[in-house]
């Protein structure tokens, strides 16, 4: 039978690598949610940045006098029954929020790409006992596990304790004042939550290793001499990017959660530093009386997960194109 | 006497780019027992022309705007572009039946052949349990397939790809249609199934005289199974003859240029240099004005540039045979 | 499948087992004990009880024989509810959990399934709009959140419901919405998601070219295929459940396991603690292994190995 096709008369239309990434940020931009949250997000952020160091309340400055008020002119957000100016304490939680959402998930992103990267390049026994592990880690109570460590090594003078004061001792001029424990035990919540997020990005980072390994433009890299490591962060890595983006994104706002809810339980950030998990929690134990403890911080947390979920979703159908909705 | 008569059928996709003319104006005929294979390059509407005789080009974004598809079968006449969905959906599997490119995707891998097999008769003449199970095997085995009763039980995955392009046959015998649509059916094949493949398709057409509409790119195959031949250009249909006058008498440039570009052994003991069409296919979505093929026509004149050719009808060799070209053989330099 | 099984389920022990042995080691490795709190007793009395725990036994010993005792199925006395055993506290509470486990499970899916097979048929109409902002909003909004926000509204608003405990069908229905919606949002979108990819399928042009009825393409062939990325998530999703047990638990005031083991970790109630994440690792690694089988009945190009 012949060869010859009408396919083979003309050659294909050559594609440049670059528009992949145009066409995506092309799709993104026409994503009106995706934009809108992304938006939202920038201005949350300026926001916990901004307000608690230009705001005319304190996040810790009591007035028992003054008690619980609904929100008004000088309290925009109103005050707990201390008397603290919520706003103040809203935005604080924030910067800790996002804080725990950005750092664990690159705690978990360090990791995961690491893992999953070797395991995929290297393939052969090395991927079988590296994911056999992940699998293994899958099955594992994480969050019961992390709770338990909360509670039994995130207290005062623990062995991570001092740990931290001695990690911190170089730098500072007391580590042993004991206004740095809530900076201590918040370490321990990114360290915690980032240790415990990283596989699900270990097999993503595999799987699109594992399919990139056997393209030319590798094979390339490997038979003009490219090392193993130039190899995996200089060319298969870059080209995974687009999942690992859009996982990362997927991240943040899980993570987010997860630290809310440890507050929630007591296991999280504690009293006097502020997350929208510890003031929702607080705002749920009187809201009958004072609403509006719970009602600003869990709008802020709701619309921030909302923000980065839609984020994430428009990032995947921009990145994706295949499974992307249109 | 015609079975299947497609005349101005215009497919568009109504796209975010702006309105895509898949298949523009497009008229063909299939007789009873006859094949005809419709050819052209990947994006040259003719998928979208046969996907549209059953209509099942997915609506958004596609859209049939324009045309009639008559069908013709017992007295009866019909057009399908204007048959309600019901009706369609009697006819689809029963009267006409669709073989597709890819075996190894086309059949559903959760579900059992015999099942899959089943289903046809179960929905068109509403046989179940033993009896249908009776009917799968006999078409199994009219296709070739080897111990075909333990074949009934297996997925998709446990068969090879030709194994699997024959249960698709098979599926599409079933209630013996009298028009069959073969997209492509053997190019995702290795060389030798495909010729197996092909003739069984031919076998089964002379066993149960029905017409075939056989859509290729691969002009060997072409060659081999057509009675005629109908030539598609970014979704225009250049020209359509009998198939020892398309491969002897092109009369439409890219027709000539098609079989310039394939091995002929047989003319001139393959001496003759292969040359391939200079420039690319058309966008779909931004044809140039005229007739499309002019970019890259040698012949092109003005009148070319500036509106698309009438259709020109011809005789060659006893056969009718149409041309869509401003420039008649005799006057090209 | 039945051989796989017994396999299956034995691989899981040395997993357990792992699990089991760093809790029992991180509990006693962490500074404070378990009487610590009752400042007022006597170092005597303290020296008492934790004789009467085996505690003053070297930790290698305490180990022996803690593993011993678990073999026996004896996971001891509780520090903090004096005179019942974990066994006891495990067997009052774990049908508790169970129950709005099951019951926010059935509700996740049965709305959630059909939620996203309406956003892939209709997608992009305000039909899909609408599932899918839904499901948003299920994502996104905490499980405490929502349900003080539920209690705030139905409850002491309107009436419906009872504000908390666990005694009649009406207790229930608050903490299975709250336990369920987060589940059933997951489940949507995963559905959408999978039934998208898979009516763009070929086969299921096939099955449309047969002359199937919409609604017999959708059901005999594309749910089934497009089902299996929820099935993927029943694993994590069950410990999600899980998970949001402890807060639905607190928040309801239900005697569930949740509720009891968020307070063992804060009162160092070792035994209760260890019998605990004995339970929830045991039923977190048999729900993974139920579902990889059901993946594999389900898909039949999936080997179990």
């Amino acid at each position: 039978m012949s060869e010859a096709t009408v396919d083979h008369v003309t050659a294909p239309e050559a594609e440049a690598g670059s528009s992949l990434w145009r066409d995506a940020w092309r799709r993104l931009k026409k994503n009106r949610a995706a934009v809108v949250s992304a938006v939202i997000l920038a201005v949350m952020i300026l926001g916990c940045i901004f307000v608690p160091v230009f705001g005319s309340h304190d996040y810790a400055t009591q007035d028992l006098a003054l008690g619980a008020t609904a929100p008004s002119g000088a309290h925009w957000m109103g005050t707990d029954p201390l008397g603290r100016d919520i706003m103040a304490r809203v935005f604080l939680g924030g910067r800790v929020s996002f804080a725990v959402g950005i750092i664990a998930t690159l705690v978990s992103f360090a990791i995961g790409v690491t893992w999953g990267g070797v395991a995929g390049y290297f393939g052969g026994r090395v991927d079988s006992v590296m994911m056999r592990a992940v699998d293994v880690l899958y099955t594992f109570p994480f969050l019961i596990l992390v709770i338990l460590l909360q509670v039994f090594f995130a207290n005062k003078d623990g062995a991570f304790h001092h740990l931290f004061q001695k990690a911190i001792g170089p730098f500072v001029t007391d580590a042993t004042d004991p206004s740095w424990f809530p900076v201590f035990q918040i370490n321990f919540v990114f360290a915690a939550l980032g240790g415990i997020s990283w596989l699900t990005m270990a097999r993503i980072v595999r799987g699109q290793v594992i399919a990139l390994r056997e393209q030319p433009f590798v094979e390339a890299a490997r038979s003009i001499g490219v090392g193993h490591t130039a190899i995996i962060f200089r060319h298969l890595l870059p080209n995974a990017l687009g999942p690992i983006i859009v996982y990362t994104t997927l991240t943040i706002p899980q993570i987010m959660l997860t630290e809310a809810f440890l507050s929630f339980l007591g296991m999280g950030t504690q009293e006097p530093l502020s997350s929208w998990g510890l003031l929702a929690s607080k705002g749920a134990e009187v809201m009958e009386l004072y609403p509006w403890m719970l009602v600003f911080p869990a709008v802020m947390l709701a619309l921030t997960l909302f923000c980065f979920n839609f984020l994430g979703d428009g990032l995947r159908d921009a990145l994706d194109p295949r499974i992307r909705k249109d | 006497m015609a079975l299947l008569e497609v005349e101005d059928l215009q497919t568009h996709f109504f796209t975010e780019e702006g309105v895509v003319k898949a298949v523009d104006g497009v008229s063909f005929s299939v007789d009873r027992g006859e094949v005809v294979c419709l050819v052209g390059e990947s994006g040259s509407g003719k998928s979208v022309t046969s996907l549209s005789v059953l209509r099942l080009v997915p609506d958004p974004p596609g859209r049939i705007v324009g045309g009639a598809i008559r069908f013709h079968h017992g007295d009866e006449t019909e057009d399908l572009a204007k048959a309600s969905e019901a009706r369609m959906r009697s006819i689809r599997g029963d009267r006409i039946a669709m073989i597709f490119q890819d075996p190894m995707t086309s059949l559903n891998p959760y579900m059992r052949i015999g099942q899959q097999l089943a289903e046809v008769l179960e929905v068109h003449q509403n046989l179940r349990g033993d009896e249908a199970r009776k009917r799968c095997l006999e078409m199994l085995e009219a296709v070739g397939i080897p111990g075909a009763a333990s074949r009934l039980d297996d997925h998709p995955h446990q068969l090879s790809g030709g194994m699997r392009q024959r249960v698709v046959i098979a599926m599409a015998l079933l209630c013996a249609p009298d028009l069959l649509i073969a997209d492509e059916p053997t190019t995702a094949l290795d060389v030798t199934i495909q010729a197996q493949i092909l003739e069984l398709i031919e076998e089964r057409k002379e066993q149960m005289g029905v017409g075939v509409l056989f859509i290729t790119h691969d002009l060997g195959v072409v060659a081999k199974m057509a009675d005629r031949v109908a030539v598609m250009y970014a979704g225009r249909l250049v020209e359509q003859g009998s198939v020892d006058a398309i491969f002897e008498q092109p009369q439409h440039p890219y027709t000539e240029a098609l079989l310039r570009s394939i091995p002929r052994v047989d003319t001139d003991g393959g001496r003759g240099r292969l040359e391939a069409i200079d420039g690319l296919p058309p966008s779909p979505a931004k044809l140039p004005p005229g007739c499309p093929f002019h970019p890259r026509c040698r012949y092109a004149e003005d009148r070319c540039r500036e509106r698309f050719p009438e259709r020109r009808d011809l005789e060659l060799d006893g056969h009718a045979h149409q041309v869509s070209c401003h420039v008649p053989p005799k006057e090209r330099g | 499948m039945g051989s796989y099984a017994v396999k299956r389920l034995l691989g899981l022990i040395p997993t357990l087992l792992l699990v089991v042995t760093l809790v029992f080691f991180l509990v006693r490795l962490a500074p404070g004990g378990p009487f610590d709190a009752e400042r007022a007793a006597p170092p005597e009395v303290i020296a008492a009880l934790e004789a009467k725990y085996n505690l003053d036994a070297p930790l290698g010993e305490q180990y022996l024989s803690f593993l011993g005792d678990l073999l026996k199925g004896d996971l001891g006395y509780s520090f903090k509810y004096p005179g019942r055993t974990v066994n006891e506290i495990i067997g009052m509470s774990l049908p508790v959990s169970m129950t709005l486990g099951f019951w926010a499970m059935i509700v996740a899916l049965s709305f959630g399934i059909p939620l996203g097979m309406i956003g892939a048929i209709r997608q992009n109409t305000w039909k899909d709009t609408a599932a899918m902002a839904v499901a948003m909003v299920g994502i996104s909004i905490p499980r405490f959140v929502l349900a003080p926000l539920l209690v705030l509204w139905l409850s002491l608003g309107l009436y419906l419901f009872p504000v908390a405990r666990w005694e009649t069908w009406r207790h229930m229905v608050l903490p299975v919405i709250c336990a369920a919606l987060p589940t059933m949002a997951y489940v949507a979108r995963l559905t959408r998601g999978g039934m998208l990819e898979v009516i763009r399928a070929d086969y299921i042009r096939t099955a449309r070219a047969k002359g199937l009825t919409e609604r017999q393409v959708v059901l005999r062939h594309a749910l089934r295929g497009g089902l299996l990325p929820v099935v993927s998530f029943l694993g994590p999703g069950f410990s999600g459940l899980l998970v949001g047990s402890l807060v639905i638990e607190q928040i309801f005031s239900i005697p569930g396991m949740g509720r009891y083991f968020v307070e063992a970790a804060q009162n160092r109630d070792y035994t209760l603690v260890m019998g605990m994440t004995l339970v929830y690792g045991t039923l977190l690694m048999v729900l993974n292994a139920a579902v990889d089988m059901a993946y594999a009945w389900l898909d039949p190009r999936v080997k179990l190995s």
